[in-house]
Order: structure tokens, then sequence, then C-alpha cells
């Protein structure tokens, strides 16, 4: 039976942390907060960046609403590799991959993709694969928040609800692995990931009040919560360059000044920290 | 004797609320007594089981009901019925082994199964009045139960006739079909119908195999027995049986079954469902998937195949055939994935040219231009890949897993941004 292919944002599968590994014939599954159970994925976004690494080794960086997949393609995905060398970013892509991770150290885990198949596409196919991430997304939200209510959750009662096995089985692992999982955090980010879609500002303003006192909570602002994101996705494990954050946010039509402010202001929130001079790190 | 057997009924119902605290006798005098006092019969009935010392609940109002009439979660049923078979089986309850009583109970309606909880001390055959029963529904078939507050009694033979077991008939839509399923009641539309003739056993035999459907979907069917069936006829199948055809549930009935024309505007649909469903099912017909293309495989595009058995050749060769002249042909192998699973779809010809934008004589031209027929092959994987599609067909299930053989497929144009504000609306 092949794997099914799960739509998942990029926030989503960095956060991950467990991994099932598989033998020789079994597939490895990376298990996400909400309950993915991923061998296999399909994503569709911003190609960034790319930069060889090692011997013959591709790193890309796919950037969707709500972060930035990391791809590996080396020797033994020869068509991918091509494809992603022939790709000028920014442009958009569809990578349809195998779920990777990697643990330099104890309670590190960085998830990637390896990628089977990589092709150029348009914003349109990018839109449609953001609404139905988000779809998906939903559900998981909707399952994870069934089984946190149920004491114990069991498939049982979870298949009972209307969610199918592969679903049911997922969430059954997180709740294991991840215990009381931050739902709330994620449904902001579904919310964020659709205003995505919708053109202008306008209709952001026009949402319920609801949304505004989310933000407030949060006590960032915009461009703070950019150069968070910027951050992390830059950051490979040393922190990220001062430069590099200053060019993509550039890209993102920052200058250098909000940016000296934003950042000095989530320093002193504690939000992010100089681990080395000219790098940064989310705490 | 009307009004006699209705007053006899009360007296029982207040015996049994009472116990043995006070004969038959005494009770129906205090009953008569109360009645002729203008009291409300069912007032009466509590005062006296008060008076007794008797438990009131065991007085509830039952209402009597034939087997057909039963739904599910009823409480106080009275039935008047024949035991058409019992057996006794020993669970555990609580740790602790108790004998009960299970079987199937009949009436001029029909049959239905049936668990006492307590030795009741029935028989087969036995004519009964059952009082105070319950009902559940497991598998989709009410059950009749005889708990504690249930009593019985024997009533004499000629008030049920014999009945015929036929087993339960379980009312299905089309979109129920599962594997296993038996007694089957289903109200249809036949789309198609053919007759073959078979051999079985030496023995020429006609049967009618076709496809019918209902609101919930299609199915494919083989009649055993001629029952004069002809598209677009509306009938109730009552006595089919499902049996698995690489995957796909399909009805079946034999002359055991009963085939009657109804007057019922059928609207048969295709049935739209996820991978997920299609694959806990194993298989269908008339199926509509709606998913991304994920991968276009090896064999996609222009081939050739062998004149004698239509095989795909492997380099001008047939498996079978050795070195024939290829016959050319155009089909898709592809994998279709919705996030919920992953399914493996073939497009023929049509639809093959219908995504290239060009018939057959174009690619064969096209392929002899590029000395090669690959350029078919990559043109394909570039229209098809992470598009999303909606497609329809049957499927078939070998080891390798689901085939959905496509009847049509249509590109799927989404709207994201509207699809977004709708579900926006829904969450805040």
């Amino acid at each position: 039976m092949r794997e099914t292919a799960w739509r998942v944002f990029a926030e989503e599968f960095n956060n991950a942390t467990y991994e099932i590994k598989g033998g020789e014939k079994q597939a490895s599954y990376v298990v996400t907060p909400l309950g993915a159970k991923i061998s296999r994925l399909f994503i569709v976004g911003v190609l960034t960046e790319k930069e060889t690494v090692g011997e013959n080794m591709l790193r890309a960086r796919i950037s969707d609403p709500t972060g930035v997949f990391t791809v590996y393609a080396g020797q033994y995905q020869p068509l991918a590799a091509q494809k992603l060398t022939e790709i000028k970013p920014p442009a958009f892509v569809a990578v349809i991959g195998k779920s990777k991770t990697y643990s330099p150290e104890e309670d590190v885990v960085y998830t990637s993709v390896r990628p089977e198949i990589v092709k150029e596409v348009d914003a349109d196919v990018r839109d449609v694969w953001v609404v139905e991430t988000c779809r998906h997304m939903k559900r998981r939200i909707e399952a994870i928040s069934e089984a946190l209510k149920m004491n114990p959750p069991t498939i049982e009662k979870l298949t009972s609800l209307g969610f199918n096995r592969n679903l049911t089985e997922g969430v059954m692992l997180a709740v294991e692995n991840y215990g009381n999982v931050d739902v709330e955090k994620y449904s902001e980010m579904l919310i964020e990931a659709l205003r995505y879609l919708l053109p202008g500002s306008e209709e952001i303003e026009t949402l319920p009040q609801k949304q505004e006192v989310i933000t407030e909570e949060k006590k960032e602002t915009e461009d703070e919560k950019k150069i968070v994101e910027m951050i992390e996705a830059l950051d490979t494990g040393k922190g990220a360059s001062w430069e590099k954050i200053l060019e993509m946010a550039e890209e993102n039509g920052m200058d250098k000044d909000r940016v000296e402010e934003a950042v000095n202001s989530l320093m002193d929130k504690g939000i992010v920290y100089e681990p080395i001079l000219g790098r940064l790190k989310k705490i | 004797m009307a009004e006699n057997s209705e007053l006899n009924r009360h007296v029982d119902d207040v015996l049994r609320a009472v116990g043995n605290k006070a004969g038959r006798d005494e009770i129906e005098k205090e009953l008569e007594n109360y009645l002729n006092k203008k009291v409300p019969v069912e007032v009466a009935k509590q005062g006296i089981v008060k008076k007794y010392g008797g438990n009131i609940r065991e007085l509830m109002v039952c209402v009597q009901k034939t087997l057909e009439e039963l739904k599910p979660g009823e409480k106080n049923v009275d039935i008047l019925c024949r035991i058409v078979s019992v057996n006794e089986r020993k669970v555990s309850v609580n740790n602790q082994e108790k004998t009960i009583f299970y079987g199937i109970l009949g009436d001029q309606t029909g049959t239905k199964p049936f668990t006492a909880w307590d030795d009741f001390n029935i028989d087969k055959n036995d004519v009964i009045m059952i009082r105070n029963a319950y009902t559940n529904e497991y598998q989709g078939i009410i059950q009749v139960n005889l708990g504690k507050g249930a009593s019985v009694t024997k009533e004499s033979q000629d008030r049920v006739p014999s009945v015929e077991y036929k087993g339960t008939i379980k009312r299905g839509n089309v979109a129920d079909f599962r594997e296993g399923l038996k007694n089957i009641s289903a109200d249809v539309k036949i789309i198609s119908v053919q007759e073959r003739k078979i051999n079985v056993k030496g023995v020429e035999k006609k049967i009618y195999p076709g496809v019918l459907g209902d609101e919930t979907g299609k199915a494919r069917f083989t009649a055993w027995h001629d029952f004069g069936l002809k598209e677009n006829d509306t009938i109730k199948i009552i006595g089919g049986y499902i049996k698995i055809n690489r995957g796909r549930p399909e009805l079946n009935f034999d002359e055991k079954a009963r085939v009657e024309k109804i007057e019922k505007e059928i609207n048969v649909t295709d049935r739209k469902m996820s991978i997920s469903e299609l694959t806990k099912i194993g298989g269908g017909f008339g199926i509509v998937i709606d998913g991304v293309i994920l991968d276009v495989k090896n064999g996609s595009g222009l081939i050739f195949r062998c004149p004698e058995c239509k095989r795909s050749l492997q380099k001008g060769v047939c498996v079978v055939h050795g070195k024939v002249e290829g016959v050319p042909d155009l089909r898709t192998k592809a994998v279709v994935d919705d996030g919920t699973g992953a399914l493996s779809i073939l497009f023929g010809r049509e639809i093959t040219e219908k995504i290239l934008g060009k018939n057959i004589e174009e690619c064969k031209k096209a392929a002899q231009e590029k000395m090669s027929t690959d350029t078919i092959a990559e043109e394909l994987t570039d229209k098809l890949l992470t598009r999303n599609m909606e497609v329809n067909g049957y499927t078939l299930k070998d080891d390798y897993g689901i085939t959905l053989i496509a009847s049509d497929a249509e590109f799927l144009k989404k709207n994201a941004k509207e699809e977004a504000e709708k579900m926006l609306e829904e969450i805040l």
C-alpha cells in the first residue's frame, strides 16, 4: 500500500520531535504534535534559497504561510535534485517526498524532506494547496481536541466520531508523546494561513474582534513576528546570521531601521538572543 | 369476550407488579370494585399495586406490537409470537457464569432475533405472550430482549400460525453494502442488465448480471434467476446477499429472493468518497474521488499492445506471443492522493487523449518526430502532476492494492480564496 502524502504546514512539521524508525521494509514516520503520522508528504511553497552542502547534497528552503521546510536532495534522488538545480528562486514549487529527521544532540530534532518529485508550479497550485492543507489541519485540530477530552483516548472512540484510521493512529501517538498539545497555537496558525489567502488588508480588518485580542495577548508586533519567523527559517542550528535576516527582511519590504527596532525589542522581551556575535536564535 | 380479555390483561399486569402477594381472584375483585366506581383503569391498577406493596414501576404501560412494528430502543413492549428457535449460551457477567437464551421469534409479520437474560422456560414452537420486553439494535438488526422486568405466558398454538424463518431481513442502501452481508432488502433502480450463459457443473444456466443503484451509489449485481429485470425498472429486492468481486461489494440474489416492482422515484447517483473510505470498504462501482495527481507511472503515454492478447509490449515483445506487430494505444497509470489515502488510477485512451488535448494519431506523429514515445509520457506528466482532478470509475483490487479504472476524469478548478473565506467563517 502506498503511503498517503500528508498535507502539513512547515511549522507543524518542524515542531515534530517524535519519530517511529522503520525497518528494512517498513516506513519511518514523523509524528507531528497534531497527529499527522508522516512518511510521505506533499508540500507547495516558495523556493527561497538553495545551496550545496557536503558532497553532492543540495539543500533547499521552501517557505509556506507558517514557516520554512528544509529539503535535502542527494545522489539517490537524481531527478528531484536536478529539478531543484534548474529552478531559480524565488519560485513556486511542489515537492512530494519522504519525511526525515536529524538529531545532532539529545532533545534536538530537525525535520526535513527528502524529495521524490519536484515540480515548478504556479500561484494557483500553491493557493489550492494552502486551503487544502488548512482543511486537513482543521481536521487534525478537531481530532486531537476530542482526544484530549477523553480519558483515556482510544482509537475506537475516535473512529466512532468519524475520524479515519490513519488520523486516529497518529493522534493517539501525538497525545502519548507530546502530552497536552497547545491546540490553541495551531488554531491561530490555521486562521493566519487562511487569512494569507485573502486579498488585501481590508478583509483582515473586518475580521471579528477575537483576532485582535489574540495579537494583543502575544504582545508582538507584526514586524517582530515576521523577524522571528525569519530567524527560525534561517536557523540551521547555530542561529541565523544578521546579514541573512536583513536580506530576507528587505525582500519582504522591511528596511534596516525597522529590522533593528524589531530585533532589539525581541531581545528585550527575551524571545530571541545572540548566541555568538552577528547570529540570532529563538529561545 | 373482548372486554373480558382486556380485564384479564390488566389483572395480569397487577399480578406481575405485586408478585405473589395476592391471588388472581382477589386482584380481579379489587379491580372490578375500582372500575365500578368509575376510576380510570391505570389509576385503579396503581392503587391496587400500592395497596399490596408491589412495585409500581412494574406496571408501566406496555404496548403490544407485531415484530415488524418494532423499532430500536423500545421499552415496555408486549409481543405475541412463536419461538422459531432457541439456544442456550453460558456467559460471564461480573465474573459470574450465567446461562442466557437466544434465538428467533416469529409472527405473521416476520421474524426477529431475541435474547432472554433469564430462564423463562421456553421451548421451540411455543406460542407465547412476552410482556415488558425491550429492543435494541445490533449491526442494523433490531433485537428483542427479555430482561428482569419481562414475563412470559404460554398461549394456545392457534394464536400464531407456524412461521417460516427466512432470516432477519436487513434494509440496506447501496452505500451500506459490505462483505458478508446477507438477507438484505434494498429498493434500487436497474441501470443495466445483460443475460449470460454459464456452466454450473456441466449444466448450462442463465444468469443476469448488471448494474443497479440508489441515491447512495451504484453497484454491480448478479441475478441467478430470471426475474424479468429490465433497464430503468425500480424494484424491491428482499433476500439478497453481498459477494466480494475483486474488492468490490456486489449484490447477488437467487430464486429464494423476492423481487417486486415498486412505484418509487430513485435518483441514482455516483458516490463521492474519500480514499480512506474507499480503502476501508475495499472497492466499489460508480465511485468519485477528488484528489491530486502525485505521480505518473512508467508505462504511461503511447504504448503498443499485442494484437492477440492486448497486453502491452515490452520493446516490441509480448510476454506470451513473442515479437509481434504492436497496435498503438494511449493510457495513463497514475497515483491520486487526497490527503486521506493514495490510490492507483488508470485512464484509458479516451481520457488520456482529453488530457493531452490531442488524439492518438497526433501522438504517434509527435513520437516519430522525437524518435521516442517518452515525449508523450513527459507531456502527460507535465499536464497531470500536482493537479486536482475529479475521477469517476470502478475499482479492481489485487495484491498490489486498489486501482480505480476511470470512466471519466476532469481537472478541478478550485477557488482557494472562496474556500478560505468559507472556512474562516466556520471557525470564527
